[in-house]
């Protein structure tokens, strides 16, 4: 084996110390030192403390914190409740009602914030016990929180997508307008499957007796404004004005928290203890994701610096699969490391190797980039490794078992494949908007 | 122990100090979006502040996250593991990756921030043109916090090695 492979030997040792259960921020940095020092000894000290302040110094990368912050002080302001209220009016006598309502209720919030996880712990709390109550088989319920969970990953704004961005050497903005539609397409495929399904066999999701929904249109027309004005003013604040070129996605986000903290107030929610407690918990979050980019950072910087982008790609390019096999198998990498990996560290190992290649095969990075975030979103669902398990176990009575959990996810792991089936055949529903957009 | 202790009460303390800096940074953005669409004079020091008050934030805040467990690990193969042989992983761990990592960030950051003093280093993105060595300084100092957090996450490590359970 000659030298030129060495850099290849990163993966192997990052995966023995992740598994291992040391922190993943720790094991890239350490990884990407141990190897620098045999590429190119003491030369490479300065090289890491470079990559570090590039994620220091981004202005792009000041939007994760803020969005951060964002979800957390909105997940105190009781907006749930009031949608849920709203929402549940229009599509409680439906079969399958309350979990549309939870579907549509996660997809307001996800486009309110930009983290992942706060929607379905904000919607499962309100919506699960109501629906448990109703006799809505629980592999239903499960399914329908986590995937409604995961639309924060790929809706805008979205963390992910604002990590993505620099990642690739991408526009953020240009990323974010793309994701509006393959967002809302796989919000749209659950709600179709839910609808469906409970029709075909309403004792999955019985619709609720007609008659306690009852109230006069009036009420129900003032009852569902007063829900929808905030959010979607909040929306408009955050997305509007980066779709109108009026602000960075940065300045949007502050946008959006600012207006999170006047919501909040607005509901008698902010207290000192409440500021005080969003507050560490956005520093948590923050710190914890931003060391892991910067440890992905340094890891890439080194594997990159090694020649480990050449070699990979001279083995691509050895392989008899042509540019859309090429294409399946990085999915595909993504799809499988989603079983056990976090978000960050699949985004942030294979983007800055994946991104030069797709270039050179001539594929439209946006369209490949909300790809590959879509398939990062369906990482969120996969188990063991499924953060959207981890969080509704937090949420549901014990009546709910784990395999139920499981059973719930697999359907809306599949409709997850096609809604990236669906995008990878027709990109226009990608990236459409972005070009019909002045100044992008 | 004192040692552990005092790292610990550092930490918490850096942490929730530096947790309230998200909001400047807020208020910083917005007021910049008011003067440029209101005022019609936009800050010369937006985009600077944005991002010292950001890498501020996190970096600092890096040593607050590892004492209260923040930092992520993935939890899908040693979730069967003995306390004591999680131990032994995170021992090997920061010898092995933390601590000449850490190392590495304190000798080269120092080095990073005294040549940004001595060369006057400014900032050339907008007209304000900040001094950038204070910013590259926060970063060491992040570093050397991060760092005494790790050594008392590695004592404690050590006490569940040798005693076979926690102080």
């Amino acid at each position: 084996m000659s030298s030129d492979y060495i850099p290849l030997l990163m993966f192997p040792a990052m995966l023995l110390s992740l598994f291992a259960g040391f922190p993943v921020a720790f094991s890239l940095m350490g990884i990407g030192l141990l190897f620098g020092i045999i590429g190119f000894e003491w030369s490479i000290f300065p090289m890491l403390i470079r990559r570090i302040y590039a994620v220091a110094d981004n202005y792009v990368l000041a939007a994760v914190p803020l969005f951060i912050f964002m979800g957390t002080v909105l997940e105190r302001s009781g907006i749930a409740g009031k949608l849920f209220d709203a929402i549940s009016l229009w599509t409680g006598r439906l079969k399958g009602g309350l979990a549309i309502a939870a579907v549509l209720m996660c997809t307001i919030i996800a486009a309110c914030t930009g983290i992942i996880g706060a929607s379905e712990v904000m919607v499962g709390v309100m919506v699960i016990p109501v629906m448990l109550k109703r006799n809505y088989q629980h592999a239903l319920i499960c399914g329908t929180i986590c995937a409604g969970g995961s639309l924060g990953t790929l809706i805008p704004p979205s963390v992910v997508t604002v990590v993505y961005g620099p990642a690739a050497g991408i526009s953020v903005g240009r990323l974010l307008i793309a994701s509006i539609f393959p967002g809302l397409l796989l919000s749209s495929l659950y709600i179709i499957y839910i609808a469906l399904r409970s029709s075909i066999n309403p004792l999955l999701a019985p619709a609720i007796p007609s008659g306690e929904l009852q109230k006069p249109m009036k009420e129900k027309l003032f009852i569902t404004a007063t829900a929808l004005v905030p959010p979607l003013l909040l929306i408009f604040a955050v997305m509007g004005s980066i779709i109108l070129g009026l602000a960075a996605p940065t300045e949007a986000a502050a946008l959006g928290a600012f207006g999170a903290l006047i919501l909040t107030a607005a509901y008698g929610k902010l207290t000192m203890q409440a500021l005080k407690e969003t507050v560490l918990q956005t520093l948590r979050i923050s710190s914890m994701m931003m060391l892991i980019l910067a440890g992905g950072f340094m890891f890439s910087g080194v594997f990159l610096g090694m020649g480990g982008g050449a070699i990979t790609e001279k083995i691509l390019m050895g392989l008899p699969f042509g540019r859309i096999g090429i294409l399946t198998l990085f999915l595909l990498i993504a799809f499988l490391s989603g079983f056990v990996l976090d978000w960050a560290s699949i985004l942030l190992i294979f983007i800055p190797i994946f991104s030069p290649i797709i270039d050179k095969l001539g594929f439209d990075p946006i369209w490949f980039g909300i790809l590959f975030i879509m398939m990062i979103q369906t990482s969120y669902l996969s188990p063991p490794m499924a953060p959207a398990i981890f969080y509704l176990k937090s949420i549901v009575p014990p009546e709910v078992t784990m395999k139920e959990m499981f059973q719930g996810v697999v359907p809306f792991l599949i409709l997850q494949l096609i809604g990236i089936l669906i995008t990878a055949l027709f990109p226009p529903i990608a990236l459409w908007l972005p070009s019909k957009l002045i100044g992008w | 122990m004192f040692l552990i202790k005092t790292i610990e009460s550092i930490s918490a303390w850096s942490g929730k100090m530096i947790a309230w800096v998200i909001i400047p940074n807020v208020l910083a953005l917005v007021y910049e979006v008011i003067a440029r669409y209101i005022l019609k004079s936009p800050t010369i020091w937006s985009y600077e502040v944005t991002y010292f008050l950001y890498g501020t934030h996190f970096l600092i805040g890096a040593a607050y996250t590892l004492s209260t467990k923040g930092h992520i690990r993935i939890e899908v193969l040693n979730a069967h593991l003995s306390p004591r042989k999680k131990a032994i992983v995170d021992v090997l761990g920061y010898l092995i990756l933390f601590f000449p990592v850490m190392i590495v960030l304190i000798y080269a950051g120092a080095q990073f921030t005294i040549q940004s003093w001595e060369m006057g280093e400014k900032s050339g993105v907008s007209p304000w043109r900040p001094h950038l060595y204070p910013y590259k300084g926060i970063l060491l100092i992040s570093f050397f916090l991060l760092f005494l957090q790790g050594l008392a996450e590695f004592i404690q490590n050590l006490i569940i090695l040798f005693k076979g359970e926690k102080e």
